[in-house]
């Protein structure tokens, strides 16, 4: 029921832009009558000594017929002079060939210059010959071999007006609308010469075939920069036609980077994208949306810290996809494009803000074989660095072990119930305190524990490994004219540096087209991918925990080679206590935990695609799209008994009677098995109307309209288990209870259970209705448009009703084209390009009506299903709105030697949704609001120089840069009681500020001291510091600048790359002290951090030092955290990172002379060269190194990769 | 021929399929429900956690208390304001008051139910019906804790002209809040508890966090009580006990983790939590009440414990703790309504209309429940005044820390019999609180008065 409703909704859309268009058509058609011919229409032109092929582009220009020529016919007359007048285009052509053996002739909107040199008298007839005749009599020729076929780019687009020659004769023949020719009267030895300006020459030799089917490829040189055809998802377009911001890879561009992660492919590719991985070893273990992985076109313009408000659309062959981008073999993707501004993005309306990216798969072509291409990929990194961390040694820790009990910061938990266990060297030092050890024993101990530097040794050897990668693809494309295919299957395998995680993954796309019926072109698509990740590592975690961490003395093996178990949960001798109670044994030991993990995830995507094309009328298409795209992601975390997890939380929930002397189990005694079961599922169906025309050679006319309704729905099950066994699959409920909800626990008291489990389900739905047009002049002037009307189930009500479209118009200047600039031969292109308009930016976690919210487990107090009010209604909320206007030129000079493009923009988010304060007597503190504004600038600028180019040798480097800020300018953010160091939006600076106090060094006894904004006054540490200005402004902590730099090299068929990129304009707080103590009544745990060595002992350290001594005074928390954010811990974030250096060769051709196979290419890369920094901390300020969370930089890595045609 | 037809032909088609499309963005995302059905309604009322966290640090301003000793000087944190009666409880212009925010939501809350129950799809009558009245009772008694820390006591001469709390009666968003006065606060409190009573069960059986009749007969009672009305107060008190009179008895628990928890204990009527002390938090009996207690009270030996022993954060070596918020408990204490108060205000007003007799069988009743049998002896009393003394000296030993000190002593000051000057010492300063003085009054947080300056401040002494 609700299904036929949706579908009915595109229709009547549909039938109302029919209807339009089949209006607007007639219209347009009546006005244009017959096409003008070249003995008709008059032209004004002159030229002195200039080159025939650049005489032929401007009356080419001028005129609005394509001139077709061979290349090789027109190169060798260089100079051609007409003096200056209006003549008709065929007097002019006349004029102009009459020094040459060339002639021509009209075909529909193309005239075509034959060579005329073998027989002058032949040619009498032209340019009488007309063009709507589709073939060409050979006339007197004897023989009855005929041939017909199809002339088309690579693309399969036919070529309309293309030449076919029979070598040797003047036969020459144009294809039609269609590409389509026929030519009769063969001799069968003929040779055929198949032309098209701005293509290569193709001769083949008459197989005896009557049929063929002819591909020409672009002729490179000359076009490669103009013939660019950008997708923005819902229609391709050329993009010296575009007014629009776009960024574009192609699969050369991406398959020169050697990485099985498409985020390492684009990274430092676009101006103006800025992509920051922090997983170096998880090439596609990644997902959308996390921290880990940033992605950003032009900035940030929400004040929503949600990562998925923030990054960019991502649309894949046409609809927008809630995959992951790991989820496809990057060999698949055929192209990029990113859409920065609004004219190139407005189209995708409520969703547009953040940019968006485009990509498109690969899909067959026609081709008379089907080519079939095998590769296989290997990649090994080095171990990462532990010493990068900054942690203290056996030593050093001892020595500030002994600080901690000599304060009181750690005490003796010999006789304490439930103490927190001691570290060996505290163990010592409380045994001879309290006499069970000499001190002698004591120091003697402490000395084989300073001298015993195991523990980080031993999680290299035990946790860490070398990062491995390897993957397989095969595909195999072809096709016919009618059916054409792309068919591909990948498998790949990764072990990244931790011990005990590994991920598969297998990937398979079928793209499938067909033509039929002379009109419709079926598309379709399936593209599924499975990931399979076993979680099992410890890695860095051994050494990040609070208490249960392994200390630099510590061992997971000792000496003797067994392993080492230790007690994290209480004091050591209070386990064993426990133990003989009957407890499970409460130890802990990393490689034991290796043996016994079993947790693990399986995912699996899945999109299936079709669309129906139908061409209407000519120029009038009209397409039906649908996809339909999941996602299952189970996770299962099986922890048998054996786990210290489970083990853990038995003994927890276990509770000893002192009188009975039994022990009763509040949970259930086994294994315990967490899952969480992760489904989306949705689709998108789409009518449209497509309408590309040009008129009179001088009007291009490109207009699509549609309508799109799209449902998502992400499902979340979350639930656990106990007294799980894996064997049976069976599990027992938890019931032993004291009072309902509570569970005894170890320590004699009941404590709330959280049996946990949590079920979410979320439907969002979309009804979008859309328009784009674009009008060209000349080729020279174009003027585009773009709107849309978004519905979402999210909005308010209002909203909903009175729906606020989203639009964008924008213009463009081929200035190159215009006569005056035409003469000046060392421009080939400059164009200017404006643009305005407005993007939308969703938000999925707040509604416009009181919303109540479900709690996800039973309320801990009624231990009833309960809920809350989590948003009162706000009828009006509606979706962010971003104004963005962007200027753009592209240029291309000396030959197309020296390429580039500059993008000037500003952003200004309006109605951006922001938690606003009201008053609390409400009800409520706060409430989301579209109130806030936030302001946005930047430019990007790409540089492309082919600095040698030689048959042997080229060389081409290209950067791009850019820069872009964001400042908020609402003064509703000027508060100024908060001193915080970062958080929450500040009137006057960007979203990601920095402050610092001014560090003042430590006082007498080991305090910090921070000076006042007039650099004099003194607050210490027991000072109350109430005012930002006595804080320093340090700048922001994303880039200002960044982009990349790559240099392409070619010799003969070795193709060497190198790619950096670099992030400047910003800076970046220090971590450090992690888990420094500031208090006795709690013990955090012994903390590692390397500078606690450095720390203030006896008066006068403060001399050498700033790091504040140990305290537990009132001030002492103060006094670490003013250190932790004072000046000096931020550092100069710059850097240039040497991102990849790739060889590639390919075999010669010649080897594979009628071999099965048709060639190989070999490649080979360093990746993670390095980093020029400017800190002199030696920080990667991508990958801090930090006691807490154990972020290393990743590793060198050498990738190999064979690929194989056949 | 075909090819004219074609457009023609598939815009029939599509014409053919025409229909409504609003419909399809109009359906509600799961996981943020519309408060439509009778079930969310029930789910909302279940919140514990909003609807019980109500008030507490007026604890820290009661003569029961005493913090000054060096271990917990500083562990007050910012409620060390109300402890010195101070001036200004919050520094700056946006710090708001958690009290005043969780009350107010409690109303919010209580307001969709009452205003919207009526229309809720699914439930019966019946089921509604209990609904609005356990709103109702939840609005009553936001409302009481509202009016007695932000408004004057209750006083029937200036109650209609006291500044109380601002009345948020409806479901939407408001923006002007004028403070209503005493009488009006009162008024609604009374009304709200009458109009709940006949759509309430006698009894609750699910949880204690649901107002039963019981309970909103109890709160009419205390409503009564503190508006001086005896005999009315009498009358619900009586209600009250018709229903539930279960006391625990005391000597048949041999430690305090043996004594039911909040959850389960058949005292209480209606569930409300402390809101400002946590489970682990030290709270010193003073010395004044110390003496009050006898040692052989069970009150005394399972409620307190020596400061020393570890059970509450942190430990002090000086002194007695109370232990009912305590890491043997692991939950905060009550502070809702429960028999003990019940019978205490029977007993209370027994003694105040000279039911002497009544008064004190009414007091032995709960004390025979507080000493083992062997240290059992009955109060006795000979006059009505020693009566209401046994029953204020009874209140303060039974609801100790139970949230009701600081309103009785701002209600007994308005008796001269009973009107006493507090004097508490931190650090080696002495801060005194004279009788009905202004600084028995919160100050409402400077954050509300500045996005509403039509809030009148309370004056400070």
């Amino acid at each position: 029921m609700q299904k036929t409703q949706q579908i009915r909704c595109i229709m009547r859309v549909s039938v109302g832009v029919l209807s339009i268009f089949l209006f607007t058509t007639q219209v347009l058609l009546a006005g244009k009558g017959h096409a003008q011919g070249m003995s008709e229409k008059e032209i004004t032109i002159g030229f002195q000594r200039t080159s025939l092929s650049g005489a032929l582009k401007k009356i080419e220009d001028l005129s609005g017929f394509r001139i077709a020529y061979s290349l090789e016919d027109v190169e060798k007359y260089t100079a051609i002079s007409l003096e200056k007048g209006t003549r008709s285009i065929e007097k002019t052509l006349s004029l102009v060939l009459s020094t040459t053996n060339l002639g021509f002739r009209q075909q529909g909107n193309s005239i075509i210059i034959i060579s005329r040199r073998r027989d002058k008298k032949d040619f009498s007839g032209l340019p009488a010959q007309e063009a709507n005749s589709d073939s060409y009599n050979a006339g007197s020729a004897a023989t009855d071999i005929s041939v017909h076929g199809k002339i088309t780019n690579q693309k399969g687009d036919p070529l309309a007006g293309a030449a076919v020659n029979i070598k040797g004769t003047h036969i020459t023949v144009l294809s039609d609308a269609k590409g389509g020719f026929e030519l009769k009267g063969l001799k069968p030895d003929a040779i055929l010469v198949f032309t098209y300006v701005g293509y290569e020459k193709l001769e083949l030799p008459f197989d005896g075939n009557p049929d063929m089917s002819i591909k020409l490829n672009v002729f490179v040189r000359l076009l490669e920069d103009v013939n660019v055809v950008v997708s923005n998802g819902y229609q391709n377009l050329p993009k010296d036609r575009a007014t629009g911001s776009f960024g574009y890879l192609d699969s050369k561009t991406l398959d020169q980077t050697l990485s099985p992660s498409i985020l390492d492919k684009i990274r430092g590719q676009v101006a103006g994208l800025l992509v920051d991985t922090r997983t170096p070893d998880g090439t596609f273990t990644y997902r959308n949306n996390s921290a880990q992985n940033v992605i950003r076109i032009h900035g940030v313009s929400t004040y929503n810290t949600d990562e998925s408000a923030r990054s960019p659309l991502i649309v894949v062959d046409g609809f927008p996809t809630e995959l992951p981008l790991s989820s496809f073999n990057p060999d698949d993707i055929a192209d990029i494009s990113f859409l920065k501004d609004a004219a190139a993005s407005s189209i995708w309306g409520a969703r547009a803000s953040n940019g968006v990216i485009v990509l498109r798969t690969k899909r067959g072509k026609t081709q008379k074989q089907l080519s079939v291409n095998f590769s296989s990929t290997f990649s090994i990194a080095g171990k990462p660095r532990l010493n990068y961390l900054p942690l203290m040694n056996s030593a050093q820790l001892i020595d500030f072990e002994k600080e901690m009990i000599d304060k009181g910061f750690e005490t003796d938990q010999y006789s304490q119930t439930f103490g927190y266990p001691l570290s060996d060297a505290a163990e010592w030092i409380f045994a001879a305190q309290r006499g069970t050890a000499t001190t002698v024993q004591k120091d003697s101990a402490l000395a084989v524990l300073s001298s015993r530097n195991s523990g980080y040794d031993q999680v290299q050897k035990y946790l860490l490994r070398p990062a491995l990668f390897s993957q397989h693809a095969i595909s195999v494309s072809g096709g016919t004219e009618n059916a054409r295919h792309y068919l591909s299957a990948s498998y790949a395998n990764e072990l990244p540096n931790t011990k005990g995680n590994s991920s598969d993954r297998i990937t398979v796309l079928a793209n499938n087209d067909f033509k039929f019926l002379d009109r419709f072109t079926l598309t379709t698509g399936i593209n599924m991918s499975w990931f399979k990740d076993k979680n099992n590592g410890i890695g860095l975690t051994a050494l990040t925990g609070s208490t249960n961490k392994l200390l630099p003395y510590d061992q997971i093996v000792n000496d003797q080679g067994q392993r080492v178990q230790k007690y994290y949960s209480f004091y050591s001798g209070y386990v064993k206590t426990l133990d003989t109670q009957g407890y499970l044994p409460w130890t802990y030991n990393a490689l034991d935990e290796l043996d016994n993990a079993d947790n693990t995830t399986n995912e699996n995507n899945y999109q299936f695609s079709a669309g129906l094309n139908t061409k209407i009328i000519r120029g009038l298409t009209a397409d039906v799209l649908y996809r339909y795209e999941g996602s299952n992601n189970l996770t299962e975390n099986n922890y048998n008994i054996n786990t210290y997890t489970a083990r853990n939380t038995v003994n927890y929930y276990t509770y000893y009677d002192p009188t009975t002397q039994a022990l009763s189990y509040g949970i259930p005694m086994g294994g315990m098995l967490n899952t969480t079961n992760y489904t989306t599922r949705g689709y998108s169906l789409r009518g449209q109307l497509n309408f590309a025309r040009s008129f009179a050679g001088i009007h291009d006319v490109t207009v699509l309209a549609g309508a799109e309704q799209r449902k998502v729905r992400a499902i979340s099950r979350n639930a656990n288990y106990y007294g799980f066994t894996d064997q049976s699959q069976s599990f027992q409920p938890v019931n032993n209870y004291v009072s309902p909800g509570y569970l005894q626990t170890v320590y004699g008291y009941p404590q709330y259970f959280q049996q946990g489990g949590s079920l979410s389900d979320l439907e969002q739905r979309f009804l979008s209705y859309y328009a784009n047009g674009a009008y060209t002049f000349l080729s020279r002037y174009t003027a585009s448009g773009s709107i849309r009307l978004d519905d979402f189930n999210y909005f308010g009500r209002n909203s909903n009703n009175n729906p606020r479209p989203l639009w964008s118009a924008g213009l463009a200047w081929v200035l190159s084209r215009e006569p005056l600039l035409k003469q000046v031969k060392w421009i080939d292109n400059l164009k200017l390009r404006a643009t305005y308009g407005y993007n939308g930016n969703i938000r999925r976690d707040v509604f416009p009506y009181t919303s109540v919210s479900l709690a996800s487990s039973v309320n801990s107090i009624t231990n009833q299903p309960s809920a809350y009010v989590a948003n009162p209604s706000d009828p009006n909320l509606n979706w962010e709105k971003t104004r963005i206007v962007n200027f753009g030129l592209d240029f291309a000079f000396l030959r197309n030697r020296l390429s580039g493009t500059v993008e000037l923009y500003t952003k200004k988010g309006t109605d951006l949704i922001y938690s606003v304060p009201i008053n609390p007597t409400n009800g409520f503190t706060n409430i989301y609001k579209n109130a806030a504004n936030l302001n946005g600038n930047g430019f990007d600028i790409t540089l492309n120089g082919k600095l040698i180019e030689q048959k042997n040798f080229d060389l081409v480097a290209t950067i791009n840069f850019a820069y872009n800020r964001n400042i908020v300018k609402d003064s509703r953010f000027t508060t100024n009681t908060s001193v915080s160091t970062t958080g929450s939006p500040l009137t006057g600076y960007p979203l990601d500020y920095l402050f610092a106090y001014r560090w003042a060094g430590l006082d007498s006894i080991g305090r910090s001291k921070v000076y006042a904004a007039d650099g004099k006054t003194v607050y210490y540490a027991g000072d109350y510091i109430s005012d930002r200005k006595d804080l320093k402004y340090m700048g922001q902590t994303t880039p200002r600048y960044f982009g990349g730099f790559q240099l392409a090299a070619r010799y003969r068929s070795f193709q060497l790359t190198v790619n950096t990129s670099y992030k400047l304009g910003y800076v970046l707080a220090r971590e450090t002290l992690t888990g420094y103590p500031t208090s006795k009544f709690y013990f955090p745990g012994t903390p590692l951090d390397g500078e606690i060595a450095k720390r203030w002992r006896n008066p006068g350290d403060e001399k050498i030092t700033n790091i504040p001594g140990l305290s537990s005074d009132f001030t002492a928390y103060n006094s670490l955290n003013r250190y932790q954010q004072a000046d000096i811990n931020v550092i100069n974030a710059n850097h240039i990172r040497m991102e990849q250096v790739s060889l590639n060769y390919t075999l010669p051709d010649k080897l594979f002379n009628n071999a099965i196979i048709k060639g190989i290419t070999a490649g080979a890369s360093v990746r993670n060269l390095g980093v020029i920094l400017w800190n002199k901390q030696g920080i990667d300020p991508d990958y801090q190194p930090n006691a807490s969370t154990g972020m290393l930089p990743p590793a060198k890595s050498f990738l190999f990769t064979v690929n194989a045609r056949f | 021929m075909r090819k004219k037809l074609l457009p023609y032909i598939s815009g029939l088609l599509l014409l053919a399929m025409v229909s409504s499309c609003k419909k399809f963005v109009e359906v509600n995302p799961k996981g943020a429900l519309l408060p439509q059905t009778y079930t969310t309604y029930r789910d909302l009322l279940n919140n514990g956690d909003l609807f019980t966290a109500s008030y507490g640090s007026t604890e820290y301003g009661t003569d029961d208390i005493d913090m000054d000793v060096p271990e917990l000087a500083d562990g007050m944190g910012t409620y060390v304001t109300r402890y010195q009666w101070a001036k200004v409880f919050y520094i700056d212009a946006t710090t708001y008051d958690f009290d005043w925010n969780n009350l107010y939501k409690q109303v919010y809350t209580a307001n969709i139910v009452i205003n919207e129950i009526g229309n809720a799809t699914a439930g019966t009558t019946a089921q509604k019906n209990e609904l609005l009245g356990e709103a109702l009772v939840h609005r009553a008694f936001s409302y009481w804790c509202l009016v007695n820390q932000y408004g004057k006591q209750y006083d029937p001469a200036t109650a209609a002209s006291d500044l109380g709390v601002p009345l948020r009666l409806q479901s939407e968003l408001e923006s002007s809040f004028p403070r209503a006065t005493v009488q009006a606060v009162y008024d609604l409190i009374v009304s709200d508890l009458k109009k709940a009573i006949p759509f309430l069960p006698a009894q609750q059986t699910v949880t204690n966090v649901y107002p039963s009749k019981s309970a909103a007969y109890a709160m009419l009672a205390r409503t009564y009580l503190f508006m001086g009305n005896y005999p009315a107060s009498l009358q619900y008190a009586d209600s009250s006990l018709a229903i539930s009179s279960t006391l625990l008895d005391l000597q048949t628990y041999s430690s305090l983790s043996a004594v039911p928890l909040t959850a389960s204990n058949p005292e209480i009527l209606l569930r409300k939590n402390n809101s400002a002390i946590q489970y682990y938090s030290s709270i010193r009996l003073s010395s004044e009440l110390l003496a009050l207690l006898d040692t052989t009270d069970l009150r005394y030996t399972l409620y307190t414990d020596l400061g020393s022993n570890g059970n509450t954060y942190p430990s002090f070596a000086n002194g007695r703790v109370y232990l009912r918020n305590s890491f043997i408990t692991g939950e905060t204490a009550n502070i809702g309504l429960g028999v003990p108060e019940m019978l205490l205000t029977r007993a209370e007003c027994q003694a105040r209309t000279s039911d002497l007799s009544g008064a004190m069988t009414t007091l032995n009743t709960l004390r025979i429940k507080r000493f083992t049998t062997a240290n059992y002896t009955p109060l006795t009393a000979s006059t009505a005044a020693e009566a209401l003394q046994d029953a204020l000296a009874e209140r303060r030993r039974e609801l100790m820390f139970g949230g009701m000190r600081w309103f009785d002593l701002k209600r007994l000051n308005k008796e001269s019999a009973f009107a006493k000057t507090l004097t508490h010492t931190l650090s080696g300063a002495t801060y005194k609180l004279a009788p009905n003085s202004n600084n028995y009054l919160f100050p409402i947080a400077a954050g509300i008065i500045t996005m509403n300056p039509e809030i009148t401040q309370n004056p400070r002494d």
